[in-house]
């Protein structure tokens, strides 16, 4: 066999500048997933930071004063906690509460564009899910370059929108808001949510391809490993909604630039129009966010269980359900601005999702029965996942029901839902794929005890934030805004405090992550006893995925029978040991 | 237990070649499967079909019918040249069924999008009246309710005025229709 | 498909381009690949149709609050004639570029470039009349988008500035499609001139054929709704 395709695909090339190269013009998939990864990343910890600032700003309401001046007028002044820099734009200055608005939608803007949705398919899917199928790359690896670099470009709009002045219109980008705003540089936002939309089709066009076509001999749709069918899910949206997202945006565009008036009642348009194409993207653009965070939790759970998934077909097919369901209930966004006769439909509509969406839990709930669970901390994850989700999953059908949205509308509520989804779902199930495949794609081992401690003071923060933004929201906190009542600013601060305790567990995190790159002990083929193809090729994995083409003799979760190799069977909660098999993770 | 090495792989792809008895083999499949060369004749005539089918949407564009029966008129034969192009230009007839499903899977999408979109839009006059929906041109002035929905109509409208009021010409624009189906 | 060698043993000549393809070496055969690459194309069509898909609802979405205001602005700014032999040039130009799939399937190099001349001289006439009789008209008289339509007292209704955005937007997006596709073709008459087409293989030239598709059935159906209905 030639030499190259022995090599670990991190290998450095003889020269610093080769190597370089090999990574700016790679189209290898593990390649590209990682300069994915660092930079959703990069986009996490900015989100942070613009989080970080939303929740200082709101540790107390902002003081209206009388301030007097020089000539002896005397005028009230709205000052900001935290978010005051007093700077002043085209002869103005900037009141606080437009920077407040900047700061919640630079973090809702990167966090969704170039973050969320990005996250699990172009960076962990990118690496593992060509390596799941037993193939060598993704079927268009230029087009999965040109992704990335169409992800760049689409990123460094976003960035100069922030150096111009930021936008304020929230990341949903509601019209007439967005066409008449005075302030920053909401057109280059727009441009860039457009442009980054084209690097998530590319990426989901591209995985549609390679499980139809280059799923390894002997790989039947029913053996492939439930991630995959969550991203294939995923792509299917990625691939039918983003156009209308991309369309959307470059109306957006249009309407700021040349005053075409469609979206704008003042020229006689129709901004309520606006929010539903708007939506008829970014609620299934909900589940490309959240249903690789399945795939995830199903993963982690059939691996440190080491136990068959329960209902394999069920939560494969509930993936695809949830994907299809996802394009009739987009108009739940706008119970408050559709007519009633529209309100009706997606309110019965939106109902239907909870179905495939518990079979999932149920299944996945019903794996841990009798299972020989190892808690590391991708297991740890796991578990945290389905607790946050459930919650966040939960608290759908009250805003899904017409009489309590009325009142759950545009409070904390909505945000504590959608970041229990969000952020305990899709972020949480992402650190825990995060270390899960950490020693497979870095070939390093991370420190185990620091990662779980990280973890659970994650976990434990997160609830702190948003679990009292329930309250806020059904007490009458509306979002979005700078300012609040006086009585509200005790949950306003425990929230605060949950957040910056979140921020030391993610630096612990990131430390313990770096401390593994430089030090952390080698990683072996198979650390957890996994039984789907990443798990048989190298840690990391050589150039070309494997040495030789696997071919598939058992499923991904085939743990009654199958018993991986350098794992101790006496872990495995068998049936039968007469029936066990080894697999052998070595092929020579 | 089998694994990779004991079955003999279908193909060594390890250099990007093949075995030549596995050539020759899907060497037949390829050509059985992948090229459909279309017939000249049939190509032609739905080509020809869809030159009538222009034909015919202008010649009911001319009829005299009711708004919704012009519309509805354009979208079937569009729908039905579209389906043609598809299915023959496109060669879904003979396809693989897969990418007759992605273009399901798009209509369906498709179709939600304006159909649940239109559900609000036009529920929307049960509670605001709209514009009368048969509107006649011809110097009709809108009606008060017209005017909430357009407070364009009003702005250029006094944009007119002024210009005219200043003396300034106002260009009278015949388009290059202006035939009346009436 | 692959081959051992670029030589044909039993021709005695170096293989032609197309003849000697070999496949990506992450896929299994060439088979694979063009079938990949053909499905690709059609997601590709997918978000096309998808993204085309918000200047219909739009269309729809004022086409049902004004009927009788945009029947008549539809006959009153755009003429129906110019639509209409666009229209067949269009479809000329579809039917042009499946005799040019054909001919590459039948390996007849010079058929191919024949008729994917006469593809792209139709997207250039389909360019010409739309900027020429269509767009430097309407841009002269003011019958411009939204808030810059000038406003000249004789009007069939208080939305034809609607009428024309919607109008303008998805012509000018689905002649931006055109250019785009002229592009495509010329690149596809140097590979047909290079002798990357025959039978063997063909795929760039078969999903160049089905985006040109794709941009006529957008105008299939932008031609009635816009200019008829
Ligand atoms: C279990 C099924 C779910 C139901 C029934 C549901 C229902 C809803 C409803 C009705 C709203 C609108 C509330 C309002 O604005 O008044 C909403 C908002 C939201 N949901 Fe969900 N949801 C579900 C799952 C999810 C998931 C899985 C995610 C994301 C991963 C998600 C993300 C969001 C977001 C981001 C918003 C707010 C968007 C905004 O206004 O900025 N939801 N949800
Ligand atoms: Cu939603």
């Amino acid at each position: 066999m030639s030499g190259h395709h022995d090599v670990s695909y991190l290998a450095p090339k003889d020269t610093l500048w080769k190597t370089i190269w090999s990574w700016v013009y790679t189209v290898d998939h593990k390649k590209i997933g990682v300069m994915y990864l660092s930079a959703i990343l990069l986009a996490f910890f900015l989100g942070g930071v613009a989080a970080m600032a939303v929740r200082l700003e709101l540790w107390a309401p902002t003081q209206t004063v009388l301030e007097r001046a020089n000539d002896g007028t005397v005028t009230p002044v709205t000052r900001g906690v935290f978010l005051d820099p007093g700077i002043k734009e085209n002869g103005k200055e900037v009141p606080p509460n437009v920077w407040y608005n900047r700061a919640f939608t630079l973090h809702g803007a990167i966090m969704v564009f170039l973050f969320i949705i990005p996250s699990i398919p172009a960076a962990l899917g990118n690496i593992f899910l060509p390596i799941m199928l037993g193939a060598k790359d993704v079927a268009f690896p230029r087009l999965n370059l040109f992704s990335w670099y169409v992800y760049v470009f689409g990123g460094l709009f976003a960035i100069y929108s922030i150096l111009a002045g930021g936008v304020e219109t929230g990341w949903t980008f509601y019209t007439p808001y967005s066409t008449t705003t005075e302030w920053g540089a909401t057109t280059a936002m727009v441009l860039a949510a457009f442009i980054l939309g084209f690097s998530s089709i590319f990426t989901g066009m591209n995985f549609i391809v390679t499980v139809h076509k280059l799923r390894a001999p002997g790989m039947g749709w029913f053996d492939m490993p439930l991630f995959v069918w969550a991203v294939y899910a995923t792509a299917i949206i990625q691939v039918l909604a983003t156009p209308v997202l991309g369309i959307t945006l470059l109306m957006l565009v249009f309407e700021r630039l040349f005053k075409i008036g469609i979206f704008d009642p003042a020229l006689g348009g129709d901004a309520v129009l606006f929010q539903h194409f708007f939506w008829f993207y970014s609620h299934p653009a909900v589940y490309i966010m959240i249903l690789p965070g399945f795939g995830i939790a199903s993963e982690l759970i059939a691996v440190h269980c080491r136990k068959r998934l329960f209902g394999y077909k069920a939560i494969a097919f509930s993936s695809i359900a949830i994907a299809a369901i996802s394009f009739l209930v987009w108009g739940h966004h706008m119970f408050l601005s559709e007519t009633a006769a529209a309100n009706i439909v997606f309110s019965g509509l939106t109902f239907l999702v909870a179905i495939p969406t518990a079979i999932k839990v149920f299944n996945w709930l019903a794996t841990f029965y009798k299972a020989s669970i190892s808690w590391n901390t991708p297991m740890l994850y796991a578990a945290f996942f389905i607790f946050c989700f459930t919650i966040g999953g939960l608290t759908g059908p009250p805003l899904a029901t017409l009489a309590t949205d009325i009142h759950l509308h545009d409070t904390y509520f909505v945000v504590a839902h959608f970041h229990y989804v969000m952020m305990g779902g899709t972020v949480l199930a992402f650190m825990g794929g995060l270390h899960h495949w950490w020693p497979k794609f870095t070939g390093r081992m991370y420190n185990e005890f620091w990662a779980r401690v990280a973890s659970v003071i994650v976990f434990i923060a997160f609830n702190i934030t948003f679990f009292v933004q329930f309250f806020l929201g059904t007490q009458g906190m509306p979002r979005r805004y700078a300012t609040y009542d006086e009585h509200f600013q005790l949950l306003h601060q425990i929230s605060t405090a949950g957040a910056l305790l979140l921020l030391v567990g993610f630096l612990i995190h990131a430390a313990v992550f770096a401390q593994s790159l430089v030090a952390g002990a080698k990683a072996p083929k198979n650390p957890w006893g996994g039984l789907s193809l990443e798990w048989e090729t190298e840690s990391p994995p050589v150039e070309h995925n494997f040495h030789r083409e696997p071919v598939v003799t058992h499923g991904p979760y085939d743990y009654d029978t199958v018993v991986p190799a350098h794992v101790d069977p006496r872990d495995y909660p068998l049936p039968d040991p007469a029936e066990v098999r080894r697999v052998h993770g070595d092929h020579h | 237990m089998a694994h990779a090495h004991d079955h003999k792989p279908k193909l060594d792809l390890d250099d990007g070649r093949f075995d030549p008895h596995e050539t020759l083999a899907s060497d037949e499949a390829h050509a059985g499967h992948h090229v459909h060369v279309a017939s000249f004749g049939l190509m032609f005539w739905v080509f020809a079909i869809l030159l009538v089918l222009t034909a015919l949407t202008v010649w009911t564009s001319r009829l005299p019918m009711s708004h919704t029966a012009h519309l509805v008129m354009a979208i079937v034969i569009a729908t039905v040249k579209a389906l043609l192009v598809a299915a023959f230009f496109m060669h879904l007839w003979w396809d693989k069924a897969l990418n007759t499903i992605v273009v399901s899977a798009t209509l369906f999408a498709a179709v939600l999008f304006v159909g649940l979109t239109l559900l609000d839009v036009n529920s929307r006059a049960l509670v605001t009246p709209m514009e009368k929906p048969e509107r006649i041109a011809g110097g009709v002035q809108p009606t008060n309710a017209e005017l909430t929905t357009s407070g364009a109509f009003e702005l250029s409208r006094r944009a007119a005025e002024e210009k005219k009021a200043k003396g300034l010409p106002i260009d009278h624009d015949t388009g290059h229709g202006g035939d009346k189906p009436h | 498909m692959s081959s051992i060698t670029t030589k044909d043993l039993t021709a005695d000549r170096d293989l032609l381009p197309w003849e000697a393809y070999v496949p990506g070496h992450h896929w299994r055969n060439a088979e694979d690949e063009a079938e990949g690459a053909k499905l690709g194309m059609w997601l590709f069509l997918s978000t096309e149709v998808l993204l085309f898909m918000g200047f219909f609802t739009a269309y729809a979405a004022f086409r049902m609050k004004f009927p009788g205001n945009w029947y008549e602005a539809a006959h009153y700014y755009l003429d129906w004639q110019i639509g209409a032999i666009n229209t067949c040039v269009l479809l000329l130009s579809s039917w042009t570029v499946v005799m040019a799939v054909r001919a590459a399937q039948l390996a007849k190099r010079r058929q191919i470039l024949v008729y994917l001349a006469i593809t792209n001289l139709c997207a250039l006439f389909f360019l010409a009349t739309k900027l020429i009789l269509e767009y430097w008209p309407k841009i002269q008289k003011g019958k411009l988008p939204g808030a810059n339509f000038a406003y000249t007292g004789e009007v069939q209704g208080a939305h034809d500035h609607i009428f024309l955005s919607v109008y303008w937007i998805s012509t000018a997006t689905h002649g931006f499609h055109v250019l785009v596709g002229v592009f495509l073709i010329s690149w596809c008459m140097i590979k047909a001139a290079k002798n990357h087409y025959g039978p063997k293989h063909y795929t760039s030239l078969e999903n160049v054929a089905l985006y040109w598709h794709l941009v006529d059935v957008i105008w299939i159906f932008l031609f009635p709704l816009l200019y008829l209905a």
